[in-house]
């Protein structure tokens, strides 16, 4: 069994790592709403800009902003709608000048059009007045060196508290929170922002970058800690679900991780038979491969009892394959139309760590991010179920010789904590608190979440390198995972397209 | 360090509880009914959906009716319930502010803005998807105000059509 099956409920409260993750991601919540509530300072100043777009950019721009607004300024014209075609021919005539002020102008007063128009209107506004000087305001920089100093004490503390080494994170912090900044700033040109690619590609980029070139200098290497960001950002970002939303999108998740993990799981530990893997490593293969990663792979570990080095191979198997996935499907999901919601369930039930999942559903649009999330943690929730079935059936197998006898208790041992404080979260948003708190706290904590899997990304970069896979031994238990692995994907597909396409049940409402 | 669990638990559910208590300063005087109507509004908003159609004991009226009404010199109190900043940004000639999130606060500043019961009051804001004016006509309703027009299409209906606005602050 695992060792945190030995820990007082009360010690784990503050020894591990989910429910630090549960304490953070609250201190973070709290701190916004008393801010808030007793309008201690201003929470605008944390909002950090990192749009821009060159003069070149704009006036690149300009032939695919007229030709939309073409169309608008004639179906004005047709509905008699005067005042509207003076301003969209006006915003017209700008873009032909070019002078990048007067565009602006034009542009708001478009804005004050309602409907499809301000949409447009609201762009060219935006990206008019995003001039690059205007990311590398005092006020602009100061925000996030106040963001950063303030995670920085409140996760070097959790760490003191969970006994990590927490200078060594002090030190490191710095740098991860740096290219954390990097990634968020080039992902705010106009470029980027306009093909779709965001702050998560160039996050993973920045890292991979210099984990597979210069390897990732030893003083940064405490302050990567991808499971911990990401948790605490999970658990922010249940304030911005609303709890109906866990519940239905929560409800089809269970049933689609049932459907992925049984055949899944049987689908992989076959294909391990036929390629001649071990028992021991085929049962931590298929766990991986159809329940969640990293997780499960290890509970499935402890509750077999199985080898270390076999559990580290899978890990590290799990990572390596994550990276290509969560690029390619969402790019799948885009290029061929998948719906958002019916995207986002296929990435929560193929992609094996929360941190895949919440970068590929980024890709995609918040929705997607959203219910991939739900998807997830309803798979993740039945990591304690499976640790359990599998421990009965694996001492069953071996003829129950040694060891400690498989109790129920497992499946709370192993229920991820952390999703504890994302229902906590969206409770409180839905039911609790009042409106205004909720609409006029949103876009903040939307904010915070954002640089903590940003931190998280960055992470997941610089812990990955692609030369471990070539390294590792064998090749067959690789290889039995990725056909599993593409099985899962296709599967998972179905199901998804089944139950969050709106063709057996309503699709949930998520936005 | 050491925390015992029921430590923790207390401190959660005395947060919590504090949060919960922190109720936005709604005025009293409202009543439930009005409050219910208010929150309804919000939602919608929060939904992105439309605005109801109508509000029972508040007349609608288009862009055309508040053009001739103002062309008319009839004696009316314009009401812009936007943000100050999007009021200055555009408006409509001779509006005056009164702002949605503030009379839910202090139901006073109705009759600060110098509001009589029986003056003719159109409310507006920017348009159908927008909650404010639909929730201020239910306050003003609320407060007693005898003839409250809510213009729905607001501000967007009013540039569309082409008539003149104003900028700048009042």
């Amino acid at each position: 069994m695992g060792k945190d099956s030995k820990q007082s409920f009360g010690s784990s409260l503050v020894k591990t790592e989910d429910w630090m993750a549960v304490w953070l991601g609250f201190v973070v919540i709290i701190a916004i709403l008393v801010a808030y509530q007793f309008k201690l300072f201003d929470l605008n100043q944390l909002n950090s800009n990192f749009k821009w777009t060159t003069d070149s950019q704009v006036s690149s721009r300009a032939a695919k902003w007229k030709a939309s607004i073409e169309p608008l300024a004639k179906e004005a014209e047709a509905k008699g709608e005067q005042g509207a075609v003076v301003r969209l021919t006006a915003l017209r005539e700008a873009l032909d000048k070019g002078d990048r002020e007067q565009i602006r102008k034009a542009a708001g007063k478009v804005t004050n059009l309602g409907g499809i128009p301000a949409e447009i209107g609201k762009e060219v506004e935006d990206r008019s007045k995003a001039s690059l000087d205007k990311v590398f305001t005092v006020k602009n920089i100061s925000a996030a060196v106040k963001i950063g100093v303030a995670f920085l004490l409140l996760s070097a503390a959790g760490m003191a508290v969970l006994g990590r080494p927490v200078v060594p994170y002090v030190i490191g912090f710095p740098f991860v929170f740096a290219l954390a900044w990097l990634a968020r700033f080039l992902a705010g040109n106009a470029f980027p922002t306009d093909y779709g690619i965001e702050y998560v590609i160039f996050a993973l980029f920045v890292g991979l970058a210099i984990s597979n070139t210069v390897g990732t200098p030893r003083f940064i290497k405490n302050a990567v800690q991808t499971e911990y960001y990401i948790k605490t950002g999970l658990v922010i970002l249940g304030a911005g679900l609303l709890f109906f939303e866990i519940v239905q999108a929560g409800a089809l998740g269970i049933i689609q991780a049932l459907l992925v993990i049984s055949v899944i799981w049987y689908a992989c530990f076959w294909i391990c038979r036929k390629l001649k893997v071990d028992d021991e490593f085929a049962v931590m293969l298929s766990s991986a491969v159809s329940i969640c990663g990293v997780s499960a792979a290890i509970a499935t570990c402890g509750a077999i009892d199985g080898d270390k080095k076999k559990l580290s191979y899978t890990t590290s198997l799990v990572l390596l394959c994550a990276v290509p996935m969560m690029i390619l499907m969402p790019w799948a999901v885009k290029a061929f139309g998948v719906p958002d919601l019916v995207g986002g369930a296929w990435l929560g039930g193929t992609l094996d760590t929360s941190g895949s999942v919440v970068a590929a559903g980024a890709l995609i649009s918040e929705a997607a991010m959203k219910t991939g999330v739900i998807v997830k943690f309803s798979q993740n929730a039945l990591i304690g179920v499976a640790a359990f079935v599998l421990s009965i059936w694996w001492t069953f197998r071996a003829g129950a010789a040694a060891g400690e006898r498989p109790t129920a208790r497992v499946i709370w041992d192993r229920f991820p904590k952390f999703v504890i404080g994302f229902i906590v979260a969206s409770v409180l948003f839905s039911f609790v608190l009042n409106l205004d708190m909720v609409s006029d706290t949103k876009a903040r904590l939307a904010e915070l979440r954002t640089w903590w899997f940003a931190l998280a990304f960055v992470s997941i970069g610089l812990e990955t390198r692609f030369m471990d896979m070539i390294e590792m031994e064998g090749g067959r238990p690789a290889a039995a995972f990725i056909l599993a692995q593409g099985l899962n994907v296709v599967w998972t597909l179905i199901l998804a397209y089944c139950l969050f396409g709106g063709i057996f049940f309503a699709a949930p409402n998520i936005q | 360090m050491k925390f015992s669990l029921s430590t923790i638990l207390a401190a959660a559910a005395a947060a919590t509880m504090f949060l919960a208590s922190a109720a936005s300063a709604a005025d009293p005087k409202y009543t439930p009914e009005t409050m219910k109507a208010v929150d309804e509004c919000k939602l919608l908003k929060r939904d992105k959906k439309e605005m109801p159609a109508a509000i029972e004991g508040v007349k609608n009226v288009t862009p055309e009716d508040v053009k001739k009404m103002l062309d008319a010199k009839q004696k009316l109190v314009l009401l812009d319930n936007r943000p100050v900043e999007e009021y200055e940004k555009e408006h409509l000639p001779g509006a005056i502010r009164l702002n949605s999130d503030d009379l839910l606060e202090n139901s006073k500043l109705a009759a600060d803005a110098g509001l009589k019961v029986d003056d003719v009051i159109v409310v507006y804001c920017n348009g159908e998807l927008c909650w404010r004016s639909p929730a201020v006509a239910s306050m003003l309703k609320c407060l007693g105000y005898k003839n409250i027009n809510w213009f729905r299409s607001g501000l967007p209906g009013w540039i569309k059509k082409g008539y003149e606005t104003a900028e700048g602050k009042k």
